[in-house]
């Protein structure tokens, strides 16, 4: 069985499913946050050589992660709809306390899972601009200064982004099992790109560029959770593929 | 030099500071209070990283530090802060502040007491528990459950179950009673965190690079730090020292961990097997060191100062004898 976890509004992933059900005629499960918020029951067991994780779901599936092949993995946050009405308090303990569940079973899947999740994310970890500006370097992209003050006397600096220009466009590339689709990109851009994809241990990634003064393509940004369909029929293929090699 | 950066007087922070003077290291403490009159800017071009602090009237450049202790309380909460209103120029300062020395810090080529991505391992239990079986040490045998009859079962299976948060939110670890299972209906809210209740004896061992240090804690109580309240009598603590495999077991997992400094939380039971619960990754070791005198804080300045030898080489050496 293959699984795609998503939010119900995640186009690329609903998009990617679909492809994935239709296309390698096997058992692909689409399981939304909000069927997860609804789930009737979850056992998730850690003994001291094994994990396992039982969900039974209101829609009467039930998911065993022995049975689980490979997961396309686009959870960003544990979901928790039924507490919305609770004391903010409480309401933010379960979120912590619901993360802390979610990065457990997701990690112990004993199954390839794109991305496979981290504390600093659900589908692959979020990193400051800072850290994607020494990682892209070391990887070798083209990536211009990054440079952070307290004399900028910014509004939000957690969310002041320093490597582009406002209202710049911005290219993504999706990089996936070694290979980039999305952007036709020059061999060494794309060795490149695969490179960070390893640095930072994400194999589903996006890869931001903005163009410079004299055209060229500089890096701007990355993300565990780009927009899929950017990659096109290409990056399904190599889904599909992916998927096969784990059934 | 030395970066030290928090409220000099909290405890690590304070021993820290004196066990850097007795070895004679060079160090300076940013006095986290000191906030509005200090500057910061980094940096990064082609991989390497510059910058400089202005601090009480002196600028030093980033690149001079090369160890770092880390104890940020959160600034929001800084007297200094108290009546200034949301948005505040000062209150602005001290998030612009902290924002570029947190992201100067995890990515300083400097030894970091602790950059924070390896900390967040901590924020999920049995994420963590995971890790660790995967260095070798013994994990309780767990079950995080919304269904109360898996629970009862479970219950049943091991006689003694107790329970806690299964983030890194701080709980006072319970036992099962008759009464939580009467309210066992609420699980299914938020699945639960329950473990085997083992019993022996608690031992704190903190990993300083390649230093151990083990403290054995002897309590009745179900979780030690709240003995006091749980059983009418503190923990009593004492120095103990660990096999060497056990050490370099320890001194590994801290390193997979990406910890320069941990607090590991290890049961030898009575038949001899050895569990650990789980890693702390900022640990408050001037409890330990204040009651059994263990000299935690001299290794810790050791190895800010560099004065440690390679940890790969150490563990090899404990694992390998």
């Amino acid at each position: 069985m293959f699984l795609v976890l998503c939010s119900p509004q995640d186009l690329s992933a609903l998009w990617a499913h679909e492809h994935l059900r239709t296309q390698t005629g096997s058992d692909v499960q689409l399981v939304t946050s909000g069927v997860l918020a609804a789930a009737l029951g979850w056992d998730h067991r850690l003994s001291p050589r094994e994990t396992s994780l039982r969900i039974r779901l209101a829609d009467k599936r039930e998911i065993d992660s022995a049975r689980i092949d490979a997961v396309l993995n686009r959870l960003v946050e544990a979901p928790i709809p039924h507490w919305s009405g609770s004391m903010e308090e409480d309401r933010l303990y379960v979120q912590q306390e619901m993360t802390a569940f979610y990065l457990s079973w997701l990690h112990g899947l004993p199954c390839p899972v794109f991305n496979p999740p981290t504390p600093q994310g659900l589908c692959g970890a979020w990193r400051q601009e800072s850290e994607w500006a020494m990682l892209a370097g070391e990887a070798g992209l083209p990536t211009p200064a990054y440079e952070q003050s307290t004399r900028s006397r910014d509004d939000d600096p957690a969310s002041t982004l320093r490597l582009r220009a406002r209202g710049a466009a911005v290219y993504t590339a999706i990089v996936f099992q070694g290979t980039v689709t999305g952007l036709n990109l020059p061999r060494p851009l794309q060795r490149a790109c695969c490179a960070l994809a390893e640095l930072c241990s994400t194999p589903l990634l996006g890869v931001e560029f903005t163009a410079s003064a004299n055209g060229a393509l500089q890096f701007a940004g990355a993300t565990p959770m780009p927009d899929l369909r950017l990659g096109g029929r290409g990056f399904l293929e190599i889904l599909k593929r992916a998927f096969a090699r784990a059934a | 030099m030395i970066l030290l950066c928090g409220i000099p007087t909290e405890g690590p922070l304070a021993l820290a500071i004196a066990a850097l003077e007795e070895i004679g290291a060079e160090f300076l403490v940013f006095n986290q209070r000191k906030f509005a009159s200090t500057e910061f800017s980094f940096r990064i071009v082609g991989g390497a990283v510059s910058g400089a602090l202005e601090y009480e009237g002196r600028s030093y450049p980033a690149e001079a530090f090369d160890g770092a202790y880390i104890r940020f309380m959160d600034h929001r909460m800084l007297p200094e802060l108290a009546k200034e209103k949301p948005g505040s120029a000062l209150r602005r300062h001290a998030d612009n502040l902290h924002d570029a020395l947190t992201r100067w810090l995890e990515i300083a080529p400097l030894r970091a007491v602790n950059r924070m991505s390896p900390m967040c391992s901590n924020s999920s239990k049995p994420y963590q528990a995971q890790l660790i079986r995967r260095c070798g040490l013994g994990i309780p045998d767990t079950l995080i459950s919304s269904d109360p009859a898996s629970i009862r079962a479970f219950s049943s299976e091991h006689g003694r179950v107790i329970y806690k948060s299964t983030s890194g939110v701080r709980s006072v670890v319970q036992t099962l009673g008759d009464a939580d299972l009467a309210r066992l209906e609420r699980v299914r809210w938020c699945p639960t965190q329950f473990q085997q209740y083992l019993p022996g004896t608690d031992i704190r061992v903190h990993v300083v690079g390649t230093e151990v240090f083990a403290t054995a804690i002897e309590s009745s109580a179900t979780d030690y730090r709240y003995a006091q309240a749980q059983v009418g009598k503190p923990a009593e603590l004492k120095p103990v020292e660990l096999s060497d495999e056990l050490s370099g077991t320890c001194v590994r997992l801290a390193a997979e961990l990406g910890l320069a400094f941990a607090g590991i939380d290890l049961k030898i039971t009575p038949e001899g097997e050895t569990y650990c619960f789980e890693v702390n990754p900022c640990p408050g070791y001037s409890y330990y060191e204040n009651n059994t005198g263990q000299r935690i804080s001299l290794a810790l300045a050791r190895y800010l100062a560099g004065q440690q030898r390679n940890a790969a080489e150490r563990t090899e050496e404990l694992v390998g004898r």
